[in-house]
């Protein structure tokens, strides 16, 4: 397998290969992340709940400076490879957390609904 | 599996090099021999396609969160937007747990585990699907 990989990690018969799809897919996960957070943050604006309105747009500010500080890259063996740690752990708990974060918006919600 | 039989040493099963005491987690890494790469990076999107799929179920909570909101809806609403939520949260851990237990067996040559949350997420989206089927045709009879 390693006669077919370049220098640079990326598979040099295919350009365009798994690396790179690879690398694509985290971004777009970081920039859902992103997304997402400020999606959450807007909604809690607007239902008044300042709180979780920071934490979440806290986690968008995260998610969009990790997409543009580049993929989570490691050294292996003398290539450059994508790193799957500890950046899937962080990006899975910050999906929790902004998830929890809704979970509360909701919570908040429902507590209004029947006061 | 064909993986083992290409490992990127060449080297006897346990051995990766001076590379593998360095890479983390070693409950992963400390077993078995490299895998093909296609394979390893195949886990990994899968795992990121885990994750954007909770992303989704978190959006779609707070979506509902919303739309109940503005309206005077039940609040059945905001109780299946806290679930989608938390199903979203989860649904990203547990994508971390079976990336994990991919890469062991792929490490390993064993066959791959079986994706626990698939059933889970499809009987959630089918059960949401119908609770909120079932509000809205209660809506329209009430009014």
């Amino acid at each position: 397998m390693t006669s077919r990989r370049g220098a640079d990690g990326s598979d040099g018969a295919r350009p365009g290969g798994p690396p790179e799809r690879t690398a694509l897919s985290w971004q777009r996960t970081e920039l859902a992340v992103a997304l997402v957070g400020a999606f959450v943050a807007a909604a809690a604006l607007r239902l008044g709940v300042v709180g979780v309105s920071v934490a979440a747009g806290v986690f968008a500010l995260a998610g969009v400076a990790v997409a543009v500080a580049g993929r989570p890259r490691e050294v292996r063996e003398g290539r450059e490879e994508v790193a799957p740690w500890p950046w899937l752990p962080r990006i899975a708990l910050a999906t929790a957390v902004v998830g929890l974060l809704g979970a509360v918006l909701g919570a908040i919600e429902v507590v209004r609904h029947l006061a | 599996m064909e993986s083992q039989g290409s490992s990127a040493q060449g080297s006897a099963p346990g051995s990766d090099g001076g590379a593998r005491r360095e890479r983390r987690p070693r409950s992963v890494y400390a077993v078995g021999t490299e895998p093909e790469p296609q394979s390893t990076l195949a886990n990994q999107r899968t795992a990121l396609a885990w994750i954007r799929t909770g992303l989704a179920l978190v959006a779609g909570g707070v979506a509902l969160t919303t739309v109940a909101s503005t309206a005077d809806f039940s609040v059945l609403l905001d109780l299946v937007a806290i679930v989608a939520c938390l199903g979203g949260g989860a649904l990203a851990l547990a994508a971390l747990a079976s990336w994990a237990a991919n890469e062991r067996a792929l490490r390993l040559g064993e066959p791959l585990p079986r994706p626990h949350a698939l059933p889970w997420l499809a009987g959630g989206a089918v059960a949401v699907g119908l609770v909120l089927a079932a509000n809205a045709v209660i809506q329209l009879v009430r009014r």
